[in-house]
């Protein structure tokens, strides 16, 4: 499954539009991990928990984008646009991670 | 009128709910103050009252008038049963009671109290002032000593970084970045996929927390975030991801940010997100490489302009020395290794580049030639130009190895290669500037002797 941003696939010819897919999954770090990830910039560390969190959450709405995708029959999903929510809470640290992009196959 | 009376019917359900919520609120405290449900001196009505009256109110409220009226009657609840319990004694309800009076307990139970009442703001208090208040306790005391010693010196560091940081990262960057989803004059002959890279900025906690106490209620600088480090993270995560799928470009690169903290709001996350792409024949990305572009589209400064003029600069400088025949022979060597590359690498199109250096080359042999007729008219400095000439074989060695390997790299490679040959070159520019003092006091010397010579054979 290719998965790009560009609009177009150069030298290839997209034969068919199925439309848009997406993709999404939520992350929420809890108090705990919050309380921690304090102290650990305290003593010098980065919050590496909350980019390792952001990965999998990004990975995971990418797998389910592609299994959309490959459910209606696509090869390649172009226009491919990554976003990143921050859906609030007190402590702010429930993001939502959406991928969306138009599912197409493409020939040589 | 009309209207009033048709919003006033919409919403009997909630008004309805809400007073409904208040008997229940007072029948709740009433049945407390005759039963005397008392807990340690307090009196259980202040926590169970408004609480019964907010549930009955919002379950009337969903069930009849659709959505929730906000507690309304839990607060008046709350109010009215405070202002009875703390400032009037019992006198219609409950002849025996006096006005409760501050304890250990009663605190509690104001605490929960006003948590039922008011959750939000009491959810801020700990989760925001509490933790907040705590982590900077705890990092106002591990950095203590530090603060002691010498928060002077790490300022003055900073100071001295020269151009930020992430111009360089990109002059050093072998995968260049473009932010537009095409490369003119070039064809993309492979698609690798989706590539990110996320990173989290926040704020700067090293400087110190004595000092950023007095700045408590500035607003924020630009300069707290260590957003440039941040961006770089993003970036060369993105860089590895495609690093590791074999692209030799990444196209339409986006960055972007995102606050996260909410209340405590601190901390940025910064995701870069492109397409890796393998790019056959970019003659723009070619050029860029013999020295007319700059290294890439991200703004930078720096550009590699005239690696081969520099080349044939030190050259000069060196013939002018009184080299006799290693600079030919190494310029020979420099061209056919240039021709090597162009035959190569024809797709990578580095043939400007060597075409650049040949052409150096021969002005340089030229002039090679000029100064030998000069030089060898004149008196013999074999054992210093052979010094010399040994020191341009390693140098130029090392030169031409660099050439080789950047040819069978990829593009960025070469470009790594150019920069660092470029510094080479100034290198031995700056010591042949050197020794051509030298040697120019040693030729004025031997001619000097030679002339003492010559005079007592006459």
């Amino acid at each position: 499954m290719l998965i790009l941003t560009t609009p177009t696939i150069e030298g290839k010819k997209i034969v068919e539009y199925y439309g848009l897919v997406t993709g999404d999954s939520l992350l929420g770090a809890n108090l705990y991990k919050d309380m921690f990830s304090g102290v650990r910039d305290v003593v010098g560390g980065r919050t590496s928990k909350y980019e390792e969190e952001l990965t999998n959450a990004r990975e995971l709405a990418k797998k389910s984008m592609e299994e959309k995708a490959k459910e209606k029959g696509a090869n390649a999903v172009i226009g491919t646009r990554v976003a990143y929510h921050n859906l609030g809470g007190t402590m702010g640290n429930t993001i939502m991670v959406t991928i969306f992009g138009t599912a197409v196959s493409y020939q040589e | 009128m009309a209207s009033v009376k048709k919003t006033l019917i919409e919403k009997r359900w909630a008004f309805a709910a809400i007073i409904l919520g208040v008997l229940v609120g007072f029948l709740s405290a009433y049945l407390c103050i005759i039963w005397h449900l008392v807990i340690f001196g307090f009196n259980i009505m202040y926590i169970v009252s408004p609480l019964l009256a907010g549930v009955v109110e919002t379950i009337i409220a969903r069930r009849k008038y659709g959505k929730s009226t906000g507690a309304i009657s839990a607060l008046l609840t709350f109010l009215l049963i405070n202002i009875y319990g703390w400032f009037l004694p019992g006198t219609f309800v409950d002849p025996t009671k006096e006005p409760a009076t501050l304890s250990f307990i009663t605190i509690i139970a104001i605490v929960l109290t006003i948590d039922a009442a008011f959750p939000i703001f009491t959810r801020y208090v700990f989760t925001v002032v509490v933790v907040g208040t705590l982590t900077r306790f705890i990092g106002f005391l591990v950095n203590l000593p530090s603060n002691i010693q010498g928060t002077a010196e790490a300022e003055g560091k900073e100071e001295i970084m020269g151009p930020s940081a992430d111009e360089i990262f990109l002059d050093e960057l072998n995968i260049p970045l473009i932010s537009v989803p095409h490369v003119e004059g070039g064809k993309i002959k492979k698609y690798l996929g989706l590539v990110t890279g996320e990173a989290v900025a926040e704020k700067k906690e090293s400087k110190g927390r004595l000092s950023r106490l007095s700045t408590i209620n500035q607003t924020a600088q630009i300069e707290d975030m260590n957003l440039g480090e941040a961006r770089k993270l993003a970036l060369s995560r993105m860089l590895e991801n495609a690093k590791s799928l074999g692209a030799n470009a990444v196209i339409e690169v986006l960055i972007d940010y995102l606050s996260m903290g909410g209340l405590q709001g601190s901390a940025l996350i910064v995701s870069a997100t492109g397409t890796a792409v393998i790019v056959q024949g970019t003659s723009n990305l070619g050029e860029k490489l013999s020295g007319k572009g700059s290294i890439s589209g991200m703004g930078e400064k720096v550009d590699v302009s005239g690696v081969s003029e520099k080349v044939s600069d030190g050259d000069e400088s060196i013939s002018g020395i009184g080299e006799k025949k290693d600079v030919s022979g190494v310029v020979e060597e420099v061209s056919g290794s240039g021709e090597g590359i162009s035959e190569r690498d024809e797709q990578t199109n580095v043939s400007g580049v060597s075409a650049k250096i040949s052409g150096g080359n021969e002005v340089i042999s030229g002039m090679v030639e000029e100064t030998k007729e000069k030089v060898s008219d004149k008196v013999s400095t074999d054992d210093l130009s052979n010094e010399i000439g040994q020191v341009l074989n390693e140098k130029s060695d090392q030169l031409i190895k660099d050439w080789e390997l950047a040819t069978k790299n990829d593009l960025g490679e070469l470009e790594r290669y150019s920069k660092k040959v470029l510094r080479d070159v100034d290198e031995l520019d700056k010591r042949f500037e050197e020794d051509k003092e030298h040697t120019n006091e040693k030729i004025n010397e031997i001619e000097d002797r030679i002339e003492k010579l010559e005079t007592p054979e006459e």
